[in-house]
């Protein structure tokens, strides 16, 4: 045990229906690190997030959050913690966006101003042009306000942990740079699921790769982007250009 | 929030006004300043009843006021209800007949009416009604549990498929009955009736709606959690296991005490939900004071009605509940942008 880490993964293994989906999977997040999880479809990007949220539980293996076992928490101590966003935008039924924001207070009733956190509220809504947006319905909003939305939520629930599942899917390549770098502003420890490479290499601290659950791997952009484990977890060739210890850009042939 | 503010005193102005109707209306018309004067005379201080104003008194405070009441509790609570099951099962068009609340009191007060049973007295059939209203949801309850998880769609089904069989069961009990005299009765238990509401009755659910109203109310915002997806709804901390598990029985139990005294009213639960979400939105923390005071006007009017139409005969009000709900659902989802 590590008080030192934000995330620590031992030896874990998730299987749904006998099915293994994550097998042997070790690594860890520093207070405050970006990690980027990448891979092709099905590789179990989305699992490993489900299961460092604690909604998929683990067959073997551990995970600790800030040194305590994620299984010995309980569902609000988690969400103290660990804010999430998946990957396919959540039912969001007949919500106006302030109804919707509020229910990021949920976990911190009782343990947090609310008075304080509605003046946060407004601050965040302004900071991702939301606050002409709060009571229009969710089923109104483009694509990519919808996105902004569940980043503020998330963000509303006042973690130390965000866990993103593929969050700037929706977003055009202004508000992808924006929110990138919002989120490389934000003091957290940031796990985020990526499928666009060149923002992994740009934003991330670290690197996890996956291929058919498994860590094909683990270290900085440089170091796992490489022409050899790209091709081996896509099976298309690229070219890496680096800049001194980092990548600069990844080119498909 | 100035919209939860307009909603209770609007809210509360329309139920006093369904209040005064449901009062008035009847085989003996009420008017206005009759009841005024009835109220004051029982206040104490009022001018001394004429004959004809002492009937009115006893059918006012012993017949109607009870009837009324009841009415206003068994919608409010069908309402609340409504909303708690569609929020669990995250399907606006469930209600407390997926419960199989109805089913099994259904079949509870039948087999009293028709064999005659008189094991409690004169409360044998509220009480086997609330026997086979538990009885009924505590299977539906054990089918849609499985590894300790206690699944939805597995409630949509085991809800279905044990109300049809304990529908199927009651009309076995109804043609193989040998008293053939209460069918009448039992035709017009299943669909719902408060023509037999006394003082009396009124005690248990309204604890049983007090209960059942604090319990929703103090869950509103996690009602709105679980509208979300599973995943989602575990992020922001709800426990929805426990959490369905305590709608769920909450919501048996309050329907099990209504159902067993006025019979199986429906449509309300699935209805006055509906038709506040088209006006309200589906927060539920507008929903939930909304169908406690929507629910309850919109009984004492179905009832007002059921007494008025062919009176001085009484129709059930089941049907009325359909007749008059099922315009107003059409209409509204017509004209709503969703």
């Amino acid at each position: 045990m590590n008080d030192d880490f934000a995330l620590q993964v031992e030896d874990l293994g998730v299987s749904l229906r006998g099915k293994a989906l994550l097998a042997d999977l070790s690594f860890d997040v520093r207070p405050g690190e970006w990690l980027g999880i990448v891979g092709p479809n099905g590789s179990g990007k989305s699992t490993l997030l489900q299961a460092l949220v604690g909604f998929l539980k683990p067959k073997q293996g551990s995970i600790r959050i800030e040194g305590q076992r994620l299984d010995q928490l309980s569902a609000l101590q988690r969400a103290r913690i660990m804010a999430y966003i998946q990957q396919e935008a959540s039912p969001m039924p007949g919500f106006r966006v302030s109804s919707f924001l509020e229910l990021a207070f949920h976990p911190l009733e009782g343990v947090y101003d609310q008075g304080v956190w509605q003046e946060e509220c407004a601050a965040l809504c302004k900071e991702f042009q939301l606050e002409n947006r709060q009571s229009s319905p969710l089923a109104e909003l483009s694509g990519g306000e919808r996105q902004r939305v569940l980043l503020v939520q998330s963000l509303l629930q006042k973690p130390k942990i965000l866990l993103l599942d593929e969050l700037t899917n929706h977003l055009d390549i202004y508000f992808q740079l924006e929110i990138m770098k919002k989120l490389q502003a934000l003091p957290l420890t940031k796990v985020t699921v990526l499928h666009d490479l060149n923002l992994a290499a740009r934003y991330c601290d670290r690197i996890l790769s996956l291929q058919v659950g498994r860590n094909s791997g683990w270290g900085k952009p440089s170091e796992v982007l490489t022409e050899e484990n790209l091709y081996r977890l896509y099976g298309v060739h690229c070219e890496v250009t680096r800049v001194g210890d980092s990548v600069s850009q990844i080119r498909w042939a | 929030m100035r919209t939860v503010s307009f909603l209770w005193g609007g809210g509360t102005l329309l139920l006093f006004a369904m209040f005064i109707l449901g009062l008035a209306s009847g085989s003996s018309d009420l008017r206005f300043t009759e009841l005024i004067d009835l109220l004051r005379h029982r206040l104490g201080y009022g001018p001394p009843l004429s004959e004809e104003l002492l009937n009115k008194d006893l059918i006012l405070w012993s017949i109607r006021l009870p009837r009324v009441l009841m009415a206003a509790l068994s919608g409010a609570g069908l309402s609340l209800v409504g909303a708690a099951i569609q929020a669990l099962v995250r399907n606006p068009m469930a209600d407390p007949w997926l419960l199989g609340v109805s089913s099994g009191a259904s079949l509870g007060a039948v087999l009293v009416l028709v064999s005659g049973l008189s094991l409690f007295g004169g409360l044998s059939l509220q009480i086997f009604a609330f026997f086979g209203a538990s009885l009924a949801s505590g299977l539906i309850y054990f089918f849609s549990r499985r590894s300790q998880i206690f699944s939805s769609t597995r409630l949509i089904f085991s809800g279905l498929a044990i109300s049809f069989c304990l529908e199927a069961l009651t009309q076995v009990v109804i043609f193989t009955a040998a008293r053939k005299g209460e069918v009448q009765n039992v035709m017009f238990w299943t669909m719902g009736s408060l023509g037999s509401v006394e003082s009396s009755d009124l005690l248990v659910p309204s604890l049983a709606l007090l209960a059942g109203f604090s319990f929703l109310f103090r869950s509103r915002t996690k009602l709105n959690i679980a509208c979300l997806s599973e995943l989602k709804a575990f992020s922001l901390g709800l426990d929805l296991q426990r959490f369905r598990r305590n709608v769920f029985l909450v919501s048996a139990a309050l329907t099990a005490v209504l159902v067993s005294v006025t019979g199986s009213i429906g449509f309300v639960g699935l209805m006055v939900p509906h038709v506040l979400r088209l006006l309200l939105g589906n927060d539920y923390r507008l929903l939930i004071p909304g169908c406690l005071l929507g629910g309850a006007s919109f009984m004492i009017a179905a009832d007002a009605l059921a007494r008025s139409f062919f009176s001085p005969q009484e129709i059930p009000i089941g049907i009325i509940t359909a007749l008059l709900g099922s315009p107003i659902f059409l209409w509204l989802m017509r004209s709503s942008n969703e």
